[in-house]
């Protein structure tokens, strides 16, 4: 009998997964600060990418390099429509103890990213709004004691960013640029984990999961070289997080921090060819690994197909479109994030010119 | 440079750019039939199906655009084929045809232009007034913003002149005293109907 107890809790220790990361972090893919279609399936290169697929620019710099105006509104969601209404429940709508005791019947690991947004870009100018970017996850553990760790947070920002070509000081620094991207974003976000005993116990199911808001200003300078010719090589360094956040949280680190950029757009017979490696973070990067992220892209007529490559996962995607309309599909293989282990994620968008 | 000179660069252009951007067109759109219909069948995701759909339709449009660029001719060209069609015509006529039709182009791209800084400008007042009135907050932030980039733009289209309108630009000013004569049906010349002042500046 004793024996059999034993291997029951034995049974019971080997089901529950390591509780730790989730409980005490936010997901790696939902620090992403470019949260597009493009950007994921590029592997969040940033720095070394001139114009993105979607017409837009990441790095300020390279801005004097629009030809032409856009205004886009955008829609992204990664991951369904479910836990899209459970987060804006968690945020939005007064908690209630059946809402809670019925996430444990879900599956164990349910995450979602969704974003809304207004962009705008030209030549030496772009601004961005994006009055609501949600990120959710949950998740499940230990069957027989039943412990839930839940990150929700939903995200307002606006973004103006200005670029210039450096010849218009001095013709020595011809191909030479220098932009700024001017941040301010407001989150309100929930993190925590509790039991099902918790929650029958608790009177004030809000209690076990406190909302908590930040306010942040961040500016993003950047220094980049463009090489004439039909190769057009960049090089470009940029700091990045430069600002201040109120109130500090160790969820949300953010420190001030510095990235470097290559990039090369070799010449091909038709369409056009475009390759870039990112090293982001170099102050305060976990790994060496972590800091490098790469993605190429192939364009011809109406369809984009992309690749890209960082710490938490590989992508690829394709976007098809015109100035008018444009639909994008990433798929992002081997996330390794969250304690659920390895998994297949899609997202996809929608963009429209207005 | 001589405005039929400019006109035939221009349609040549146009032509070229029109045919390979037309075949990348057709391909790519086929590319994407490819690959949108199968993968619309093996998704499961309701939005990966959503998007593949959406892809058909852009696929199919780029086929039929692609189409379009190919097999029909640009106005540039057209009106170069017209011009060269009638017979007898000397080189100051052409000349001048494809002046009189440069400048045509240039003012409709003028009106055009100018109907988008008034249609702009209003678009960004009634944001601007709905922005102001609204008492949610992310709505009325969206109307600014779009009210700001509707603003840009009528300063953009008010200020930058359009291509057609650069184009005349590019036509050496002219002064010539001209015999104006006609062609009959047989093709032979008609003495002189008058005399024309060809000036521009």
């Amino acid at each position: 009998m004793h024996f059999l107890l034993w291997l029951v809790l034995q049974s019971t220790a080997a089901l529950a997964v390591p509780t730790d990361y989730a409980f005490t972090h936010v997901p790696s893919r939902f620090q992403t600060r470019e949260l597009t279609a493009s950007s994921r399936a590029l592997g969040e290169t940033c720095l070394s990418r001139g114009t993105m697929p979607d017409g837009t620019i990441c790095n300020p710099a390279f801005l004097p390099e629009l030809n032409e105006s856009t205004l886009l509104g955008r829609l992204y969601l990664g991951n369904g429509y479910a836990a899209l209404s459970t987060a804006n429940n968690f945020i939005y709508q007064p908690l209630s103890k059946e809402f809670l005791q019925e996430l444990f019947t879900r599956q164990n690991v349910t995450s979602l990213e969704a974003h809304a947004g207004l962009s705008f870009s030209s030549r030496y100018f772009s601004a961005e709004f994006s009055p609501y970017r949600v990120q959710y996850t949950h998740e499940v553990h230990n069957p027989n004691n039943a412990v839930i760790a839940i990150h929700a947070a939903v995200e307002k920002s606006f973004a103006l960013s200005a670029g210039l070509p450096l010849s218009a000081l001095d013709s020595a620094l011809d191909g030479f640029s220098f932009g700024a991207k001017l941040r301010v974003l407001s989150r309100d976000f929930v993190h925590g984990r509790f039991s099902m005993f918790e929650v029958a116990a608790s009177e004030e199911a809000r209690s076990l999961l406190p909302m908590r808001s930040q306010t942040a200003v961040f500016v993003d300078p950047s220094v980049a070289w463009t090489s004439e010719g039909p190769w057009k090589k960049r090089v470009s360094f940029g700091f990045s997080n430069l600002g201040r956040v109120w109130p500090e949280d160790p969820l949300y680190p953010e420190p001030a921090d510095l990235g470097f950029g290559l990039g090369l757009e070799p010449p091909v017979g038709f369409g056009s060819l475009k390759l870039g490696i990112d090293f982001a973070e170099l102050l305060h990067g976990e790994s060496a690994m972590g800091r490098f992220r790469s993605g190429l892209s192939y364009r011809f007529g109406i369809v984009e197909a992309m690749a890209g490559y960082n710490q938490s996962a590989t992508t690829v995607g394709l976007q098809f479109g015109f100035q008018l309309i444009r639909v994008g599909i990433v798929y992002e293989f081997l996330r390794a994030d969250l304690e659920g282990g390895l998994s297949n994620r899609i997202a996809t968008e929608m963009s429209a010119a207005l | 440079m001589p405005a039929y000179k400019l006109l035939t660069e221009k349609a040549n252009t146009i032509s070229t750019d029109d045919r390979e951007t037309g075949w990348a067109y057709i391909l790519s759109g086929a590319v994407t039939l490819t690959v949108s219909i199968p993968a619309y069948y093996l998704s499961t995701d309701l939005f990966a199906r959503v998007i593949y759909t959406v892809g058909e339709t852009l696929g199919v449009a780029a086929i039929g655009y692609g189409s379009y660029l190919v097999l029909i001719d640009n106005d540039y060209t057209r009106y170069k084929r017209i011009i060269d069609r009638v017979p007898n015509l000397t080189a100051p006529q052409k000349d001048n045809l494809a002046r009189i039709f440069l400048e045509e182009n240039a003012e409709r791209a003028r009106r055009v232009r100018r109907i988008r800084v008034i249609t702009h400008s209003l678009t960004a007042a009634l944001n601007f007034l709905s922005a102001a009135t609204s008492s949610q907050s992310e709505l009325r932030t969206s109307l600014y913003f779009i009210g700001g980039v509707n603003t840009l733009a009528a300063l953009g289209f008010g200020l930058k002149k359009s291509e057609e309108e650069k184009l005349i630009d590019g036509i050496a000013p002219t002064a010539s005293l001209e015999l104006i004569t006609a062609a009959t049906d047989s093709g032979v010349t008609t003495p002189a109907l008058g005399l024309g002042l060809n000036f521009r500046f």
